[in-house]
């Protein structure tokens, strides 16, 4: 269910972390409160536990085998909250070094395995099993209910975000990513998870909480919460914010706000060609001068317009070619600049290793 | 069975082979690792915006080119970044090869139906094969060249709260940790298996040694807590990173980011 | 019960009785876990600076539930606890109070892949120094400095799991060094070692008095306690306190306390008077105690 790099375009794969983000924030605030320092450690060895879970191989009758997630399962057993942090991480991890999931996609990973995932499972488990006991069968049986649908309704989410991508992103007649509509993503998806993909998740959710029904019962009466250590206020933290990221966070505000300009209509004051001032009316006729030197030079981007951005561009290439010039500018010079230094000290040593 | 084994194995293997490569004096290498992470995400963002594929190949053309100057054999980054997603992707899109219309180049009549390659699909693939390549290449790039630690800490760059990084961390150190607990409960069990335990048994074996995993990995947090209490931690994570941005280091991204935003233009350009 | 005055002779001019610091008194103190296993019973134990102190027992009889609470881990249940002459038994409520003193006691837990969790050695012997609060570049000359002194300088770029068992305890051992306590307690240092590295780590500790820190070893392996033992301490399995306190070469060569207290079968010889172990083979000559 991992989505690779290139099937999602960009702006998915930006609405997604957008869409991740508050989960992981709340998450976050919620199990710092509940567990001080302790968090760490335990989020930190359940994400491995997690990540090493999506290596089990399930064999599913049929023959086939397949992996399950586990969020339902950590959802049941450490809390719903936690669970994000901890299937997030996990992913996080097969992403970067794993490359199981592409980078930009974690975003979207995270929200469909590790957000939507463990939550609609768990909220399913709870409500077929609410009343019961912790320890009693009704809740191994919810456990594997809303396990199966806690990563059916996740891969429901992933079809629809790859079902998506030809629908917007399409050019000259073929698809930019994803190449399948809703009408094939969809069916595609669901077909391997209703049948195989959830039979893992259901039997691996169910097989281990009745182990730990067995053999460790206290861990579902108790939310996480560890024994013996203290809990301890935390100390105000000693490194000082630097506020380095000012400067640069300004440049690319100015970058951005380049494009404002193509909306203005019109030239700026004392910048107008021969044929505009002599419309002006406080002006009225062209100095010879100006008309006899203006067309010495022919500036390759003239009036700021891409000659090569074709006419039937939309605003938004408009813009982007605008922001594109402004970081070629910009960049040009950051390049002069440190290549002459880079150079400069290249020379240094050379004939200080001369000389010596 | 066999299969979580091998999985496992050649997690732990890869691993290994990675740090080795993130050690050799290789151009990429020698950069920081911040600069590599901005780079990385603008050189993502240009591959995922472009629609021509003369601008994609060029691109995917400069991964490889990335990889041979920070002496990554060429034999291993091919083989890891093509015959592993990019592959799968060429096999996913196969069935809309047949579906996208346009000029037919290729046909077939199978009598009941009528099956047509379009020029519009063959394009589609390789827009898309090599789109796919070049952000898992570049991604490569990234975590090849990188000292995982240094990686994560580098993460500080675009704002990732400390609490993650830290978390990551762990994470990934005691991963090794539990793969091992794996190994040996798996490679214990099945030298003690004669003939091939039934569907039933493997899930029940497996449903155990899960949880196994899970209580050893509560005490072994339990104990991690203490161990970090008893060298004064309070709640709060502090890292600490040797960084220094050289002058070749802001030559290298600027430079990258000028190419990529050309790349873009001229992108733009031939829509 | 004697008090040895740090060989380097620091201080050796004006060490008066008072001044002989104790490090840890122990008052009639006794621990158990959620209220049912009971690991310690009425303990009355004192450690003077500059010991090189080994508390023997078997597996099970408390060793390391004392040593975590000499570090503050663990509160007593009853009795009173003190370390260089404060009441430490309620420091965990006092954040700052239980900084310091994990600052200047520090533990080497028994298994180190628990007290190496960063990804590199390099961080984790900051680890320490930064959770003081000390400032970058006093935390890179205090780990620079503990990674030299075990030796270790060569693999600070590495990951834990990377290590050898003998490497791994130098590192860990480094861990607790870069924050410059006064005490360091080690638990079981040498279980799980091979020979060899065992007996690389029994010279480390024993190098640790040059440094000037107070030390205190559990262990149940006899023969590395010549080696690094000023005063040795027996615990019972049964009493879950000391029963019997002296110098090395006095304690192991009392074969009854040592059967009594689960140390050694009794079909196994131990020579006092030798520093070094050797094996006998099974039907050898015998040797009369």
């Amino acid at each position: 269910m991992h989505i690779p790099d290139g099937y999602i375009s960009p702006e998915t794969a930006i609405v997604m972390y957008g869409a991740a983000a508050p989960f992981w924030y709340v998450a976050g605030r919620k199990i710092k409160r509940l567990m001080s320092g302790q968090t760490v450690p335990l989020l930190a060895i359940f994400s491995a536990f997690s990540f090493t879970i999506m290596m089990f191989n399930v064999p599913i009758p049929g023959g086939t085998t397949a992996h399950a997630v586990g969020g339902t399962l950590a959802a049941i057993i450490l809390g719903p909250w936690a669970a994000i942090v901890t299937v997030s991480v996990a992913l996080v991890i097969q992403a970067l070094f794993f490359g199981d999931g592409g980078i930009t996609a974690i975003g979207a990973n995270c929200f469909n395995m590790a957000v939507i995932l463990p939550m609609v499972g768990y909220a399913s488990y709870w409500l077929i099993a609410r009343r019961s006991e912790p320890l009693s069968r009704r809740r191994l049986i919810a456990a594997g209910i809303g396990s199966y649908i806690g990563i059916n309704a996740s891969a429901l989410l992933v079809g629809f975000e790859l079902g998506i991508q030809p629908i917007f992103w399409t050019s000259n007649g073929h698809a930019l990513y994803a190449p399948y509509p809703l009408s094939q993503a969809i069916p595609a998806m669901m077909l391997a998870h209703l049948t195989i993909a959830g039979a893992a998740e259901a039997i691996a959710t169910v097989f281990v909480l009745a182990y730990v029904q067995r053999t460790h019962p206290e861990l579902l009466f108790r939310r996480g919460g560890m024994a013996a250590a203290p809990v301890a206020t935390p100390v105000p933290p000693v490194a000082p914010v630097r506020r380095k990221w000012v400067l640069p966070l300004i440049v690319a505000v100015i970058v951005l706000a380049v494009p404002l300009g193509l909306l203005a209509n019109g030239s700026a004051w004392g910048e107008w060609n021969a044929e505009t001032l002599g419309q002006r009316k406080d002006v009225g006729y062209v100095p010879s001068g100006l008309q006899k030197y203006e067309s010495i030079w022919h500036a390759p981007f003239s009036g700021y317009s891409m000659p090569w951005v074709p006419n039937n561009a939309t605003f938004f290439e408009n813009a982007l070619a605008y922001i594109l010039a402004a970081v070629v500018g910009i960049g040009l010079i950051f390049v002069v600049v440190f290549a002459l230094r880079v150079l400069s000290k290249r020379l240094a040593t050379e004939q200080s290793s001369v000389s010596t | 069975m066999a299969r979580t084994i091998a999985g496992v194995a050649e997690a732990i293997e890869r691993s290994v082979y990675t740090e080795e490569y993130a050690r050799a004096d290789g151009f990429l290498q020698r950069v920081d690792p911040r600069a590599k992470v901005v780079v990385f995400i603008c050189a993502v963002l240009a591959v995922g915006l472009s629609r021509s594929l003369s601008v994609l190949l060029v691109l995917y053309a400069l991964t490889v080119m990335m990889a041979l100057v920070s002496r990554l054999p060429l034999g291993f980054f091919v083989k890891r970044v093509l015959l592993g997603v990019p592959l799968f992707a060429g096999i996913v899109f196969i069935p809309a090869l047949f579906l996208i219309h346009g000029k037919p180049l290729i046909q077939a009549d199978l009598g009941f139906m009528h099956l047509a390659i379009s020029d519009n699909g063959l394009i589609s693939l390789a827009i898309f094969v090599t789109r796919v390549s070049a952000s898992v290449s570049l991604a490569i790039l990234l975590v090849v060249t990188t000292q995982w630690a240094d990686l994560l800490k580098a993460l500080r760059v675009i704002r990732v709260p400390s609490v993650f990084i830290v978390v990551l961390g762990m994470t990934y150190r005691y991963i090794f940790l539990l793969l091992q607990t794996v190994e040996n409960l798996f490679l214990a069990r099945s030298s003690r298996t004669v003939g091939r335990p039934t569907d039933a048994e493997q899930r029940r074996w497996i449903g155990s040694s899960m949880g196994t995993l899970m209580s050893k990995s509560f005490r072994t947090s339990n104990d991690v807590y203490q161990a970090m209490v008893a060298r004064g931690f309070t709640g709060d994570v502090y890292t600490i990173s040797d960084f220094q941005m050289r002058d070749e280091d802001w030559l290298f991204v600027s430079l990258s980011v000028v190419l990529l935003a050309l790349a873009l233009i001229f992108d733009l350009g031939l829509r | 019960m004697t008090t040895t005055i740090d060989e380097t002779g620091r201080g050796a001019g004006n060490i008066t009785d008072a001044d002989a610091e104790q490090v840890f008194q122990l008052d009639t103190v006794s621990f158990s876990y959620h209220g049912r296993h009971e690991a310690l019973i009425d303990v009355d134990l004192t450690i003077a600076r500059g010991e090189q102190l080994v508390i023997l027992g078997a597996n099970g009889s408390g060793k390391s539930t004392l040593l975590k609470m000499l570090d503050g881990l663990y509160r007593p249940t009853s009795g009173i606890i003190r370390a260089f002459g404060q009441d430490i038994t309620d420091v965990a409520d006092d954040p700052v109070r239980a900084r310091e003193l994990h600052r200047r006691v520090g533990l080497v837990f028994q298994d180190a892949d628990v007290q190496l969790f960063s990804p590199t050695v390099y961080d984790d012997v900051a680890f320490g120094p930064l959770q003081m609060g000390w400032e970058k570049d006093r935390v890179m000359r205090e780990v620079a400095r503990a990674l030299e002194q075990m030796n270790v300088t060569h693999l600070a770029d590495r990951a834990p799991y990377e290590l050898s068992g003998g490497e791994k305890k130098r590192v860990a051992i480094a861990t607790v060094l870069s924050m410059e306590p006064d005490v360091i307690l080690l638990d079981e240092p040498t279980a799980s070692l091979d020979p060899r590295s065992s007996a690389v780590l029994v010279d480390v500790i024993a190098g640790l008095r040059h440094l000037g820190k107070t030390v205190v070893v559990t262990t149940h392996q006899l023969e590395i306690v010549p080696l690094i033992a000023t005063r040795v301490v027996v615990f019972g399995d049964q009493e879950r306190r000391p029963v019997a306190s002296g110098g090395a070469t006095e304690i192991l060569s009392d074969a009854e306390l040592l059967i009594r207290t689960n140390l050694v079968h009794e079909h196994l010889h131990f020579h006092a008077d030798a520093n070094l172990m050797h094996s006998h083979l099974h039907g050898a000559e015998h040797h009369e105690g």
